[in-house]
C-alpha cells in the first residue's frame, strides 16, 4: 500500500514538473524520455516542495492536494501554453548511450531503489527526515509542537523542510510504521540525479559518457550500509546534490541561453529548492554563485537569479525564524582561539582528505574529477571551457573552505562530526563537479557549439 | 609496449600494497595520537569514547586505503589489457581511475544486490507496510502493546540514552508527544520512586496522561525494579 502511494506521489511530482521542464529546461533536459522525466521530477519536487513549505508556513498541514493541484496545473499549461520549440535550436548534440552504460544505469536504478524501499528508516532518517515529515502531515510548520515547544522531541529544529514536506502526504496515506512509500520518493529523487546527469553528460562527448559511468558507479548511490548510503537510511543528501547540479547546469547555460529569462527562472527555482533542502544548501548556493561571478559569469543574470531564489525561499526563512531552541551547533569564536585551531588543524585536514579518498562511498570518482579538472587541455581552450574550469576550481575552493570552517568551529569533537557527515557533504558537490569536468574537457567545437549557433 | 609494461608493474605493486594494508588492524593518520596528546581538543570530555571512535575510523581508513589501492591496481590491469580505453578519457591516468572506479562500483553494486537477496530470504528486506519486526524483532511486540496502551494524545517522558532504542521509540510511538530526558535511572529504582520523580517534572503537563519510558530497562542487562513503561499521572 505504502509503495503504491509513494509511486503515485512520484508520478504527481513528474506531472507537476513537466510544464516547467518544457518551459525552462531547454538545453538542460536530456534527449531521452527518461532523462526528461528525471528533470521534470526534479523541477516538480522543487516547485511542489516550495509550495508545500509555503502552505506549511501558513499553518496548514502538507497534504496531497498541493502536488495534485500543481500536477493538474502543469498538465493544463502544457495544453494552454506549450513550450515554443523542442528541442531548442541551440542545444548541444547528444551522444547515444552505449548499451553497456545503459545496462549499468538500469542496474544502479534497480539496486538503489531496492536498497531504499526494502529497508526501514534509520538514524537521522528516523530522527530528522521521517519525524519532520510525519509532523508536517499533521500540522503546519508554524504550529508543529516539535518546532515550537522546546521540551518536545525535535532534532535540528532549524533544518529546512522541503524534503519532509514532499514525504508528508505519503506518510499521511500510509500506515503508522510504513517506510517503503516515503523511501520510494527519496529513491526517485536519487534516480532523478542520475537521469539529469545523464542528459547533461552525454552532450559532452566521450569523456562525458565516461564520467557518467563513474558517477553512476559511486557505491553511495546503491549501498545498504546506512552510513555510506544515499538511499538506505532515508537521508536527503542526494536531493541536495540534485538541486546543486541543477544550479550549476543553469549557470553553464546562463551565458549563452537564447532566452535568458527562462534560464534565470530555472536557476532561481533550483537555488530556492537548494536553500530549502538542507541547512548547508544556502551556503552551497552562496559558494556556487560567488564562484560563478569570480569565474566571469554574467553578473546581472546571476544576481537576478540569486534575488529570485531568495524570494522563493522566503517561507523557509520565515519558518526558521519562528522555531524555538534553534541552537546553531557551531561556535565562530573558536576561529579566534589559537590553541583550539591548532588542536583541530590536523584532525580536520586528515578528515577532509579522508572524505575525498572515501573509496567505499565514492570509489575513485573524486580522484578522477581532480585528474580531469587539473590536466592541461591540448588545444587552446574555448571560453566555455575556461569558464567551466574556473567555476569548478572556485567551487572546489569554496566547498573546502566551507567544510574546513564548519569542522573547525563545530560544537562536536571534529573527528566525530567529520565521521558522521563529511562524506555526505562531499557527495553534494560531486555530480556538479562531474558536469564541470566534462565541460572542461569537451572538444572545443562542442563546447563552443552553442554560442556559435546562437550567434548564427 | 613500455607503457603496458609499466602499467602491469604498477598493477602488481598496487595489488601487493593493497594486500599489505589489508593485513593491518587499522590505518592511523601518522602523528595524530601525538598531536592530540600535545594539543587536546577543548570539547573532549570522554577520552575513552574518543579512543573507541579513533579505532573505528582507523579501521575504516584501512578499508578505504585497501579498496583504493586494489581499484587502482585493477584499473592499471584493464588499461594494460585494453589501451584504447585511454582514448575515451583523454589519457591513461584518468582511464586507470575510471576503470578502477567502475570495478569498485560494480563490486559494491553486487554486494548491495546480494545483501538485499539475503534480506529477502531472512525477512529483513521487505516492502510490506509493517516495519517494526524488521527494525527490532525482539521489541516489536512490546512497541505494538505500548501503542495500544498509550493514547495518541498522551505525553511520554523518554528516559535513557541508547541511540538505537531512542530511534525505535521515536519511530514506534509517533504521533504521541515525546519529551526526551538526558538522564539514566538506576534499574534498582522502584516504580513509586520513578513516578515521584516524574511527577516533579514540568514537561508534558498539558496532556491528559503522562507516561515514562525507560530505555535502560527496555533492553536490560540484569533484573530491574521497575518496568520500561510506567504511567505517571493522573
Amino acid at each position: 500500500m505504502s509503495l503504491l502511494v509513494g509511486a503515485a506521489v512520484v508520478l504527481l511530482l513528474v506531472a507537476a514538473g513537466w510544464w516547467p521542464m518544457r518551459r525552462l529546461g531547454a538545453g538542460i533536459a536530456g534527449p531521452g524520455l527518461v532523462e526528461r522525466a528525471a528533470l521534470a521530477l526534479a523541477l516538480g519536487a522543487a516547485a511542489t516542495g516550495l509550495a508545500q513549505v509555503l502552505v506549511s508556513a501558513c499553518g496548514r498541514p502538507a497534504t496531497a492536494w498541493v502536488p495534485a493541484g500543481l500536477a493538474a496545473l502543469s498538465l493544463l499549461l502544457c495544453r494552454l501554453a506549450p513550450a515554443p520549440e523542442w528541442p531548442a535550436a541551440d542545444e548541444l548534440p547528444a551522444t547515444p548511450l552505449p548499451r553497456l552504460l545503459m545496462l549499468l544505469l538500469v542496474l544502479v536504478a534497480l539496486v538503489s531503489v531496492g536498497a531504499a524501499v526494502g529497508t526501514p528508516f534509520s538514524a537521522d532518517g528516523v530522527r530528522i527526515w521521517a519525524a519532520k515529515a510525519r509532523d508536517l502531515a499533521a500540522s503546519g510548520a508554524s504550529e508543529a509542537p516539535s518546532l515550537h515547544d522546546p521540551d518536545r522531541f525535535g532534532v535540528h529544529r532549524r533544518y529546512p523542510l522541503l524534503v519532509p514536506a514532499l514525504l508528508a502526504p505519503v506518510f499521511a496515506w500510509s500506515g503508522p510504521e510504513a517506510a517503503a512509500g516515503p523511501k520510494l520518493v527519496l529513491a526517485a529523487l536519487n534516480l532523478a540525479l542520475l537521469g539529469v546527469a545523464s542528459g547533461l553528460l552525454r552532450r559532452r562527448g566521450p569523456l562525458g559518457l565516461a564520467l557518467l559511468a563513474a558517477l553512476a558507479a559511486a557505491p553511495l548511490l546503491a549501498g545498504l550500509e546506512v552510513r555510506e548510503s544515499a538511499v538506505s537510511g532515508g537521508y536527503a543528501d542526494s536531493t541536495d546534490a540534485l538541486f546543486l547540479l541543477l544550479v550549476v547546469a543553469g549557470l553553464l547555460r546562463l551565458r549563452s541561453a537564447g532566452q535568458p529569462g527562462r534560464t534565470v527562472a530555472f536557476l532561481a527555482l533550483a537555488g530556492a529548492a537548494l536553500i530549502s533542502t538542507k541547512l548547508e544548501g544556502a551556503v552551497e548556493l552562496l559558494v556556487v554563485l560567488t564562484a560563478a561571478l569570480l569565474a566571469g559569469g554574467p553578473r546581472v543574470r546571476v544576481l537576478a537569479a540569486a534575488a529570485l531564489a531568495l524570494l522563493l525561499a522566503a517561507p523557509t526563512f520565515v519558518i526558521q525564524a519562528g522555531v524555538v531552541g534553534g541552537e546553531s551547533g557551531f561556535d565562530p569564536a573558536l576561529l579566534r582561539d589559537g590553541p583550539a585551531l591548532v588542536a583541530r588543524a590536523l584532525p580536520v585536514a586528515a578528515g577532509l582528505a579522508g572524505a575525498a579518498l572515501d573509496a567505499s562511498s565514492f570509489a575513485l570518482l573524486p580522484l578522477l574529477l581532480i585528474a580531469v579538472l587539473l590536466r592541461r587541455t591540448p588545444a587552446p581552450a574555448a571560453p566555455a571551457q575556461r569558464e567551466a574550469r574556473a567555476l569548478a576550481l572556485w567551487m572546489l575552493a569554496g566547498a573546502l573552505a566551507f567544510m574546513a570552517v564548519a569542522y573547525l568551529t563545530t560544537g562536536m569533537i571534529p573527528s566525530r562530526h567529520i565521521h558522521t557527515s563529511a562524506h555526505r557533504l562531499v557527495w553534494h558537490w560531486l555530480p556538479a563537479l562531474t558536469l564541470l569536468a566534462a565541460q572542461v574537457s569537451a572538444a572545443p567545437a562542442r563546447a563552443e557549439d552553442r554560442s556559435v549557433r546562437v550567434a548564427a | 609496449m613500455a607503457r603496458r609494461a609499466l602499467l602491469l608493474v604498477l598493477a602488481g605493486a598496487l595489488g601487493a600494497a593493497a594486500a599489505a594494508v589489508g593485513r593491518e588492524p587499522g590505518l592511523a593518520v601518522p602523528g595524530a595520537a601525538a598531536w592530540a596528546a600535545r594539543h587536546p581538543d577543548p570539547r573532549v570530555v570522554d577520552p575513552a569514547s574518543e579512543a573507541a571512535l579513533a579505532a573505528q575510523v582507523d579501521g575504516e581508513r584501512r578499508r578505504d586505503a585497501m579498496l583504493l589501492l586494489a581499484a587502482l591496481g585493477a584499473g592499471c590491469l584493464v588499461v594494460a589489457a585494453a589501451p584504447r580505453v585511454a582514448s575515451w578519457t583523454g589519457g591513461a591516468p584518468s582511464a586507470v581511475l575510471l576503470c578502477g572506479s567502475l570495478g569498485l562500483g560494480l563490486l559494491q553494486l553486487g554486494r548491495s544486490a546480494a545483501g538485499q537477496a539475503a534480506g529477502m530470504r531472512d525477512g529483513s528486506w521487505s516492502v510490506a507496510d509493517e516495519t517494526l519486526e524488521r527494525i527490532a524483532p525482539d521489541q516489536a511486540a512490546t512497541m505494538r502493546q505500548w501503542r495500544e496502551t498509550i493514547a495518541p494524545g498522551d505525553a511520554v517522558i523518554l528516559v535513557g540514552s541508547d541511540p538505537w532504542l531512542y530511534d525505535l521509540v521515536v519511530w514506534a510511538l509517533h504521533p504521541r508527544a515525546l519529551y526526551p530526558m538526558l538522564l539514566d535511572i538506576r534499574p534498582s529504582t522502584s516504580v513509586e520512586q520513578v513516578q515521584r520523580g516524574a511527577r516533579a517534572l514540568p514537561v508534558g503537563r498539558d496532556h491528559a496522561v503522562r507516561w515514562v519510558v525507560d530505555l535502560g530497562v527496555l533492553q536490560p542487562d540484569g533484573p530491574a525494579s521497575h518496568p520500561p513503561l510506567i504511567r505517571v499521572d493522573p
